[in-house]
């Protein structure tokens, strides 16, 4: 199951040699420990660019959203499984 | 030089995507639909799927029936429209001249630069790799010495094959392939020929050209060339567009008058923005109702000279819905404008001056910022709206059904 969530959220990343890592994220007050970036794709909203990442802490997917130019994460979906 | 031409088309893309993008659904049979709503249809399905009998542009019951365990995943267009640009990049690093002709398809004349990679097989492995590395996808290569040839190979050899057909094996390869092979062949023709008796390109061949121009006119001929292996034109570009259309399926069936005339508005401004891109007026309009019952009404009207312009579009297919009576609720609308001819003159009225420098101005902020970053304020609450789909296209895909 496939839920909108579209919230603002704390997020630790390691940016290195053009590369985002996402380590953690930290929503609802609960810090997720991210095992892997599945997906990645690049959208346009006007002229800001969003990086868009499918993350996993292993039990479920994330879909996160980052705008640079504003420094904020969004938390857009969860795939419940 | 002889004449090598790449296919390269992606398996089950869009349930690929969603496959990797959430690993839990490897393996499993799933299907990307334009929604969630029973009344969806299959956009894209993985061959998980396809082994239960479903296909793209089944409805979303129909899927579940085939296989109640179906996963069905809302469908995000930007995602894969991205990806594939990303695709796109990896094969212009070989080639730089490449002809897109669709979001997961690619032609490519590899005539000229397939020997420096030591074969067009090496060649074709190289970008299936590299494809499979960065993007994490997989794709089929067709190889022929024409895009016809190159297109059936790549659909036998799917999933995550290559598949090459030379020249002097052209005529033996044609001779048992399968009438449903080829490119176009819907299901309305393939019924006729099988009903006759012909099931292999070889039968074509053997009743002739005349046979099949008495029986289905012009597409007859088209259909003897490609059971001969010729390459008849298959690139869009190389197509006339005779009208261009949009239609949305309503996510539920709605008799909301407000949200109906909106929605039609709507498809207006995506057909008026397409016919400013190819410099074209029309003098149709085609207004397509689908109700719920899944009666649907089709209704055309002639206006001279309807320019691109979504605002008079709308008046005219406002003038057409007024004149239906409904009394059903409706399930997915379509809008067309036909009989197009290139608009070359300019205008002399100062507020048609106003709007067509308007329009050049927004289409410029949408090309620079992306689609529909200005539209008109009266469309801000039907984004759902947003996710229409060019009708146009499906027809040119099926080009002989």
């Amino acid at each position: 199951m496939i839920t909108e969530i579209n919230e603002i959220i704390k997020v630790g990343a390691i940016f290195k040699n053009g590369n985002i890592k996402i380590k953690w994220i930290i929503w609802n007050g609960r810090k997720y420990m991210i095992k892997k970036i599945t997906y990645k794709w690049k959208t346009k909203k006007g002229d800001k660019h969003i990086y868009n990442f499918a993350i996993t802490d292993g039990a479920s997917i994330f879909e996160v959203s980052f705008i640079p130019e504003d420094l904020i994460w969004n938390l857009e979906k969860i795939h419940i499984l | 030089m002889e004449k090598v031409f790449f296919h390269i088309d992606m398996d089950a893309y869009f349930a690929s995507i969603e496959q990797i993008t959430n690993p839990f659904l490897k393996g499993k049979p799933v299907a990307v639909s334009g929604g969630l709503s029973t009344k969806s249809v299959v956009a894209s399905c993985s061959y998980e799927a396809k082994k239960y009998g479903i296909k793209s542009g089944m409805s979303i019951s129909e899927a579940l029936f085939l296989c109640p365990d179906l996963i069905v995943v809302p469908g995000n267009p930007e995602k894969y429209i991205e990806t594939s640009k990303e695709i796109f990049e990896i094969i212009k690093n070989f080639k730089e001249e490449i002809e897109v002709y669709s979001i997961d398809e690619v032609f490519v004349d590899v005539s000229d630069i397939y020997y420096v990679h030591g074969g067009a097989e090496n060649l074709a492995v190289k970008i299936k790799k590299n494809i499979k590395k960065i993007i994490g996808l997989t794709c089929s290569i067709g190889i022929g010495p024409n895009r016809l040839i190159a297109k059936i190979c790549s659909s036998i050899s799917k999933p995550d094959g290559i598949k090459i057909v030379k020249t002097e094996e052209v005529e033996k390869f044609m001779e048992n392939l399968p009438i449903e092979e080829i490119p176009g062949i819907g299901e309305r023709i393939y019924k006729k020929l099988s009903d006759i008796g012909i099931e292999k390109c070889g039968d074509i061949k053997k009743v002739g050209k005349n046979f099949l121009i008495n029986l289905f006119g012009k597409t007859g001929e088209k259909i003897y060339n490609y059971a001969c292996g010729i390459e008849e034109p298959l690139i869009n570009t190389e197509l006339p567009e005779f009208s261009i259309g949009h239609s949305y399926t309503f996510q539920y069936d709605t008799d909301d008058k407000e949200f109906i005339l909106k929605t039609i508005f709507n498809l207006c401004e995506k057909v008026a923005e397409r016919m400013r891109k190819k410099g074209k007026h029309g003098n149709f309009i085609t207004l397509f109702l689908r109700f719920d019952d899944f009666s649907f009404i089709q209704k055309r009207k002639k206006f001279n000279d309807i320019p691109a312009d979504g605002k008079l579009i709308f008046e005219c297919a406002l003038n057409i819905f007024s004149s239906i009576n409904i009394n059903k609720k409706i399930r997915a609308i379509g809008i067309s404008v036909g009989d197009l001819f290139d608009f070359d003159y300019q205008y002399i009225f100062k507020e048609k001056i106003k709007r067509e420098k308007l329009f050049y101005h927004i289409d410029k902020i949408n090309e620079k910022f992306g689609e529909r970053t200005v539209f008109p304020a009266i469309l801000m609450d039907v984004s759902e709206a947003k996710k229409t789909h060019s009708f146009y296209f499906w027809k040119f895909k099926n080009g002989l059904t």
